[in-house]
């Protein structure tokens, strides 16, 4: 939970969604991971792991007048591990809303501007192999591995063009994915 | 010839929950109510320690940590033999405050009042009407026009998601289901919209003294890790007397306003709708300074079909298997009781559901809001007896004909219904949200006084114990056996298991299947009545997953190097 007070003005969240016990559907977390250990962020910016927190968002993207979501993509045709640039008004919107956990960004986003909260978004991710898998399974496959770099690097390069400035860490550690 | 009627899985909840009904000349005759989820907590935990326990257990659940971890903690000072001190006291009833504010409000809100809300509805609202409406009612006036404009321009768009998936179109005795009219539609989803933002709030004063939400870090056997200094406390104090004036002034408001267009869902024809078994169990939650469960703010009691009031007795609480997918039959004890999973096909005359079927003295018992409200009102808990008043006064002036002259008897009728279930519950946030502020105050007044130790060793490593609290949802109840400090034996009750749980070995149904049977339904394909009465009791049961796709049509934009060429 980042402070609500300070004005969103001049202010960046990366919001990096996902559950890390679904395969590649835990991109996200594992590139907010890797982001904090790679890169020096400056102070209005916060680099979230928000985990499948729904609604509970709508504080951080209150908070914040510029928004970067990473999150895993399914359904683009597209190669597993391609990374894609999209806006949240390319999203599907959620068909059925079976539990709170069904909850999607789209749905985060039309209950923030419904509130009359308009943060402006940016949204990375990349396309999944295997997001469904048989039994709970931490760690993503090969292609969605090789591309936590380029998403990585597409969340800094969207951050810097907007004036945010991320310096890579001098004594960052080598990139640490979790246990395949 | 009966038809069978399913809602699977029931939206709108935490978890999978499956309803199946046979129905008959539009009643419902039977009803089978299955959840879809192994816990297993039990397992994880074994060999582990009670402090590291109290932390996995809050990962049972994301809307309800906290009640785990406290009531994992108080099991395992109970197997020590230690009370916690009043600075730990204080902040652990502070943060159950909270959880609870965040779980209600979230409850009435976003997942049940859509049964009775309709936004779409709130399109044809006449905004200045939407104004008067809300002063007539006392309930809260914020910028209708606004959302009016929003909600329009979203409706045009397709973009009414997050109101995907519900019956707007159902019908109940052949009219159709939601009756509200389009101005209160449009104060009610506008504080549908408030409702998310108090959360928050209330998830805030969580974090504050427990380090994050959820999964607060700050609370072990033995007491609270953590105290607040003067500018944090300042922080919860302020959150605390916001939500407090919002539940008083919104919250509580608008149940009173929606009431009346409901009064079916409470009584028809003379019977009670959606009534469960008349039996109702509270473990209390709250500690006042005497840590004694019958003294809590909200205190422990049974009571039964007579409304006789007594203390819970653990060793009364059996746990049937019968219809369950464990290994065994009959009942046990949770302190003997097994966590043996044995899935086999989903068959209502066999075993159907992941849940277990805990009985009390051979009988099931409801637990939730109502319970406690209803334990409180008869221990004598002023302001509940006030709230209680309250209502009952509001029902005689609705429905004088029933409840002009309405016993005891007729007032824990008409709360333990359909909607009744609601109307008791949005009190009990205010008594909460009241009892926030009271502690908070409370605190900084410890703390200047030099009262508020958070922590006490235990020179004693072995023993076994039960921790009896409550969750927002109703009676939880952890137990562990432990030697040198390593659990041998773990189980847990959870609220949602007395609620939905199957048949007993006798075939006696559970609470929410006893509210199902009798039940009338319009439609069979939407039994919006059932849905309703399933939503009332605020089951939850646990988690999926979620991912983005485009929309159709859309192609995504292709990042191969977002630096270009270098």
């Amino acid at each position: 939970m980042a402070s609500t007070d300070a004005s969103p003005e001049g202010r960046a969240a990366v919001v990096c969604i996902g559950n890390v016990l679904m395969r590649d559907e835990g991109l996200g977390p594992l590139v907010a991971r890797s982001l904090l250990e790679t890169y020096d962020f400056p102070g209005t910016v916060d680099v979230l792991d928000a985990g499948t927190m729904g609604m509970s968002l709508l504080p951080d993207l209150q908070s914040h007048g510029f928004v970067v979501l990473v999150d895993a993509v399914d359904g683009t045709g597209q190669e597993p591990g391609t990374v894609f640039t999209y806006t949240p008004d390319e999203m599907a919107p959620n068909a059925i809303m079976h539990s709170l956990h069904d909850m999607r960004f789209t749905d985060v986003l039309a209950a923030c501007r419904l509130m009359g909260i308009e943060p402006e978004a940016q949204c990375v991710g990349a396309q999944v192999l295997d997001m469904d898998p048989e039994d709970f399974s931490i760690g993503l496959t090969p292609p969605l591995e090789k591309a936590v770099p380029l998403v990585m690097a597409t969340v800094v390069k969207i951050l810097s063009d907007r004036g945010f400035t991320c310096i890579t860490r001098r004594d960052g550690r080598p990139l640490q994915t979790i246990g395949l | 010839m009966p038809q069978t009627s399913v809602i699977d899985p029931i939206s709108r909840i935490e978890g999978h929950l499956r309803i199946e009904m046979s129905v008959e000349d539009n009643k419902v005759i039977d009803a089978h109510v299955s959840g879809g989820l192994f816990r297993g907590l039990e397992l994880i935990v074994q060999g582990r320690t009670p402090t590291d326990a109290a932390y996995i257990a809050q990962r049972v659940c994301g809307v309800c940590p906290v009640s785990h971890g406290h009531t994992s903690s108080y099991a395992a000072e109970a197997a020590y033999g230690i009370t916690i001190p009043n600075g730990a006291r204080l902040i652990r009833n502070m943060v159950e405050c909270a959880q609870f504010l965040h779980s209600h409000i979230l409850w009435f809100y976003n997942l049940y009042a859509l049964d009775f809300v309709n936004p779409i509805n709130a399109l044809s609202a006449d905004v200045a009407g939407a104004y008067d409406l809300a002063h007539a009612a006392g309930t809260g006036v914020s910028d209708f026009g606004a959302v009016a404009k929003r909600l329009s321009a979203f409706a045009e768009n397709g973009q009414l998601s997050i109101f995907s998936g519900n019956w707007f179109d159902a019908t109940v005795d052949g009219q159709r289901a939601y009756k509200l009219p389009p101005e209160l539609d449009l104060i009610a989803t506008t504080h549908y919209l408030e409702g998310l933002q108090y959360q928050a709030k209330a998830s805030q004063v969580a974090a504050l003294l427990g380090g994050k939400m959820p999964h607060v870090m700050t609370s072990l056997p033995g007491g609270t890790t953590y105290m607040p200094d003067e500018e944090k406390l300042d922080d919860v104090l302020y959150r605390a007397i916001a939500i407090r004036d919002w539940v008083q002034n919104t919250m509580v408001p608008d149940t009173l306003a929606i009431a009346p267009y409901y009064l079916d869902e409470i009584i028809k024809d003379g019977k009670w709708t959606g009534a469960g078994p008349g039996r109702f169990a509270a473990w209390g939650v709250f500690d006042r300074r005497t840590m004694d469960p019958l003294d809590r703010y909200l205190p422990a009691g049974m009571i039964d079909d007579q409304l006789n009031l007594t203390a819970p007795d653990e060793s009364k609480i059996l746990e049937y298997i019968d219809h369950s997918y464990y290994n065994g039959t009959g009942g046990l004890n949770p302190r003997q009781g097994e966590t043996d999973p044995n899935y086999t096909d989903y068959d209502i005359n066999g075993r159907y559901t992941w849940s277990k079927a805990p009985r009390y003295d051979g009988k099931s018992y409801e637990v939730g809001g109502v319970s406690r409200m209803l334990v409180a009102y008869l221990r004598g808990v002023p302001e509940v007896q006030g709230y209680v008043q309250q209502l009952t006064s509001f029902l005689a002036a609705q429905a004088p004909a029933v409840f002009a002259n309405a016993s005891l008897a007729d007032v824990v009728h008409a709360v333990d219904t359909t909607l009744g279930r609601a109307a008791i519950r949005n009190y009990e946030t205010l008594y909460v949200a009241n009892l926030l502020v009271d502690l908070t105050k409370e605190l900084i007044e410890a703390v200047k006084s030099g009262d508020a130790a958070t922590y006490v060793d235990h020179p004693n490593t072995t023993g076994e114990g039960a921790g009896m609290w409550e969750a927002p949802r109703g009676a939880l109840y952890h137990y562990e056996k432990v030697e040198k400090d390593r659990i041998t034996k773990y189980q847990a009750i959870v609220p949602s298991t007395w609620n939905i749980s199957p048949r007993d070995a006798d075939g006696n149904p559970g609470p929410m299947e006893e509210a199902l049977i009798g039940l009338t339904v319009d439609d069979v394909e939407k039994p919006i009545e059932a849905l309703r009465v399933v939503h009332s009791f605020d089951p939850c049961i646990a988690c999926a997953i979620h991912v983005t796709e485009p929309k159709t049509g859309t192609v995504f934009n292709t990042v191969t190097n977002p630096w270009g060429v270098r």
